[in-house]
């Protein structure tokens, strides 16, 4: 019987599957052995099956760019055929939807099935690539333009079981578990006690992706959600639903510099901010950290979260719903409107400003050099003819989108986005905005171009020069360093004299610097490049990697923010969980043996 | 230029599926759209406008909720809308339509140009533009796709035509419809969109209009549908073998047999 099994479930790496040797990362392993697992069961016969100390790769959708999913040796674990969507009730508790489904279960498989079986919801994770898996997306806390306003992936997780090593199962449902300050102890289904401590670092304020979630009494399901699977193997998720708004509207505003677009993302977002001095005020994180969901998403909406959720959305306010802001939020809106000192933005506003108060769910920035590659690729490229022309004048643009039920805000909030773009220097007449589903597709695929070019420029130098390999950045850093770090980037961009294209997340102080390096030297000081931005970045309190996560490719940038202590700490609780390193090992930290 | 832009509420074709019973669209959970060609339209309205002056005015016929449509219609900057809409126009066939159409035209009067998609998806007929011109008396030019030249008296347009084009020009007032190629349709504005909220839509019946009841809806509409039927696909494919160079040799004479000319510039 067993040899049965191992032949069901094992197969030998041959020419057929050798696409399971890369990611989207464009990086190529090794492996001996591949399986498909159909069910938890069968995860638990294979890691049964398993050597003590063999190595196991975990594959999702190999959506990911950081070569997370990449093997080094040994066995693959693809949650390809584990792709069901289990199962649906109603939590009156959470008053949302739930929907149970196995980790190989894609994105886009997930929204079509809440569209038809639970229309009036949805599942708000969205990283663009809706091809990703759902396992995928939970093992490094995939968010996206509009997690701005929803949050990161963790926020709508509600229980997870996960098979370790051993085969024996731990099944974590938000709010039941929990960290008892920076203790905790968990049990799985065969009796194994999992006893120790939460990392002590302070994770930076800012959204993020890097490194293990850790924090004082924090929700343990929080620990495995992003911990890029080196703890074990999802088998399945609960995620929690939320109720649709009737409609998304957004505005493309465009700028003939781009401090001018810098200005006018502070100005489209305070109303979403809470007041800096929270930040600021040293309590913060140690105190605040227990009540917020992560620095970036204490402003974090989850509206419908409300009570019998715990601590971690507690802090979470319901702005499209008109009901009370939290305390704090309100407090850090009044200091910031009623003085106007923060940093984030001067004083002298236009009349009418202030009073208006608008929420974005996404605002995404366009250097000069993006648009640039638009104009070009308009006149080489037939899909992109669709788009009307970008005046040549324009150096920036910012897009903002809005969700609503009603027409009239959302009219009512583009018109006053537009009031604070052109108070900070922008064009009412040339604002595109998108107010139907066919203008928003279209503006989708404006959105998109961008980086699809930059791919499209990396695998044709790619070919002169086959070393070369995409040199994106994924740093965030918090609000009051945005102007300092584009600053940055953009003098160093200079300096070097490198082709480059600058675009992505704003609002979250989050942009995607692409260098596109003309030859192998070029590739080189690009690198140097980007590992002195990972470090100036973590030097103002931001993260090396927002969302991409790190994989195995940004493991020295982890250590960078960490330091080794914090490296140790998460070491030394990866070991509680995986004695023998096996699951995913070489992802989050380079070790002994490791062979990417 | 006043000009008139007819534009028609569609089921999202990308999405919609065939009933395999009744060979009938299934419009069911379809959302629904601006007809893609009449996007055009619009846009070309717009821009006559902006460079001659003078109105756009939208034109549909449908349920209520065309309503919605028209006001992303007006976010585009279109002046006014006007929809009519009436349980007596239901059922109509493109010779009702064009007539309860045509019948609106006369009412908002004062008209140099109306403007139409080259054909709706759903119905794929191109008919109503041109019964349209023929009830008004007026001329009309299809498939246009650029506009070369306006004046007062009348406006020259590039025609599509199998092999090439025709240029026309065509006395005002005048009817055309318009293919895709004719221009990049605009996003709505934020002035647009200040002006959908203030604009009023005007909605008329077919008492309105002053609409003869024999020649709307069901009974003014001669066409039967005798079958509809999904046609047979003929696919087959041919697999070519060979070194490279013989695929493409064969590959050419396929090609060349289907009268289809490889260009070979070495001669």
């Amino acid at each position: 019987l067993e040899e049965k099994m191992q032949e069901y479930l094992f197969r030998n790496i041959t020419a057929e599957y050798e696409d399971y040797l890369r990611d989207e990362s464009r990086k190529t392993g090794k492996a001996d052995t591949i399986s498909f697992p159909r069910s938890e069961k069968d995860i638990i016969d294979i890691m049964k099956q398993l050597r003590k100390g063999e190595k196991v790769t975990v594959q999702g959708a190999r959506t990911g760019i950081t070569a997370g999913a990449v093997p080094d040796s040994g066995h693959i674990i693809s949650l390809e055929k584990m792709d069901a969507i289990l199962a649906l009730r109603y939590d009156e508790k959470l008053d949302c939807n739930i929907l149970k489904v196995h980790p190989g279960a894609l994105l886009t498989n997930i929204w079509k099935s809440v569209k038809k079986d639970c229309p009036d919801f949805f599942f708000p994770p969205d990283p663009t690539e809706i091809t990703a898996s759902i396992g995928g997306m939970v093992a490094c806390n995939a968010s996206g333009a509009r997690s701005f306003f929803y949050g990161p992936t963790r926020n709508y997780i509600e229980a997870l079981r996960i098979v370790m090593y051993d085969g024996s199962v731990i099944h974590l449902k938000r709010g039941i578990h929990k960290a008892d300050g920076y203790q905790f102890r968990l049990q799985t289904d065969t009796g194994r006690v999992i006893k120790g401590k939460i990392p002590r670092y302070a994770m930076p304020r800012v959204k993020n992706a890097s490194g293990y979630y850790a924090e004082k009494d924090m929700d343990l399901i929080d620990l495995f959600i992003g911990s890029e699977g080196t703890f074990g193997i999802i088998s399945e998720a609960e995620l929690r639903l939320i109720r649709r708004h009737r409609h998304t509207w957004g505005g493309l505003f465009f700028f003939g510099d781009e401090e001018s677009a810098l200005e006018f993302v502070k100005a489209v977002r305070r109303d979403n901010q809470p007041g800096e001095s929270e930040y600021g005020s040293g309590s913060g994180l140690a105190s605040e950290h227990g009540s917020g969901h992560g620095p970036e998403y204490g402003s974090g909406f989850a509206p419908e979260h409300g009570s019998g959720h715990g601590p971690e959305y507690g802090s979470g306010f319901a702005p499209e719903h008109g009901s009370g802001l939290g305390p704090e939020h309100g407090s850090g809106l009044a200091s910031e409107h009623g003085s106007g000192h923060g940093s984030e933005h001067g004083s002298g506003l236009a009349p009418g400003y202030a009073s208006a108060k608008i929420k974005p769910v996404a605002i995404e920035y366009f250097d000069g050099n993006s648009l640039d590659i638009l104009r070009i690729q308009k006149e080489t490229c037939s899909a992109f003819q669709s788009i009307p022309d970008i005046a040549k004048e324009y150096r920036a643009a910012i897009y903002v989108e809005f969700d609503d039920d009603s027409e009239q805000v959302l009219t009512e909030s583009l018109i006053e986005a537009s009031n604070r773009a052109v108070y900070c220097g922008g064009s009412e007449e040339d604002t595109w905005v998108a107010i139907t589903q066919q203008q928003m597709d279209k503006l989708k695929t404006f959105r998109h171009a961008v980086p699809e070019a930059v791919n499209t420029l990396i695998d044709q130098r790619k070919k002169e020069h086959p070393g070369i390999t995409k040199l994106g950045t994924d740093m965030a850093v918090p609000d009051e360093k945005l102007v300092e770090v584009i600053r940055m980037y953009k003098q160093d961009l200079a300096d070097n004299n490198f082709e480059s294209a600058m675009f992505g997340h704003i609002g979250n102080n989050h942009v995607h610097v692409n260098i596109l390096p003309r030859n192998m030297e070029e590739y080189g000081r690009g690198k140097q490049l980007y590992a002195k931005w990972a470090s100036k970045v973590v030097s103002m309190g931001g993260t090396v990697s927002a969302e991409h996560g790190i994989g195995k490719l940004k493991t020295d940038f982890l250590e960078l923010m960490y330091g080794s202590d914090g490296i140790n700490e998460m070491k030394a609780l990866r070991d509680l969980f995986d004695p023998y390193r096996m699951i995913n090992k070489g992802n989050l930290f380079k070790e002994q043996g490791d062979v990417l | 230029m006043n000009i008139i832009v007819c534009a028609k509420q569609v089921p999202d074709m990308s999405e919609a599926k065939m009933d395999r019973e009744t060979n009938t669209i299934i419009r069911e959970g379809v959302s629904s759209i601006i007809n893609p060609y009449d996007i055009h339209a619009i846009e070309e309205a717009l821009r006559l406008k902006e460079s001659t002056g003078g109105s756009v005015t939208i034109l549909s016929m449908g349920i209520p909720d065309v309503a919605k449509m028209l006001r992303c219609i007006l976010a585009m900057g279109a002046d006014r809308a006007v929809l009519l809409t009436d349980r007596a126009f239901a059922g109509s066939d493109t010779l009702a339509t064009s007539f309860a159409l045509s019948k609106a035209v006369e009412k908002i009067g004062n008209f140099d140009l109306i403007m139409c998609g080259k054909q709706t998806i759903d119905g794929d007929t191109a008919q109503v533009g041109p019964e349209m011109a023929e009830k008004l008396g007026i001329p009309h030019v299809t498939n246009v796709v650029d506009i070369t030249e306006t004046d007062e008296e009348f406006i020259v347009c590039k025609k599509a035509i199998e092999k090439g084009w025709e240029v026309v020009r065509v006395s005002l007032p005048a009817l055309i419809t318009v293919e895709k190629d004719i221009n990049t349709p605009r996003f709505p504005t934020i002035k647009g969109i200040r002006n959908m909220s203030n604009s009023e839509i005007k909605v008329w019946s077919s008492r309105d209009i002053n609409a003869d009841p024999g020649r709307i809806g069901l009974k003014g509409s001669p066409t039967q549908v005798v079958r509809t039927f999904i046609p047979p696909v003929k696919a087959a494919a041919e697999t070519i073998t060979g070194t490279p160079e013989e695929q493409a040799e064969k590959l050419i004479s396929i090609l060349n047999g289907m009268h289809i000319h490889i260009g070979n510039d070495k001669g």
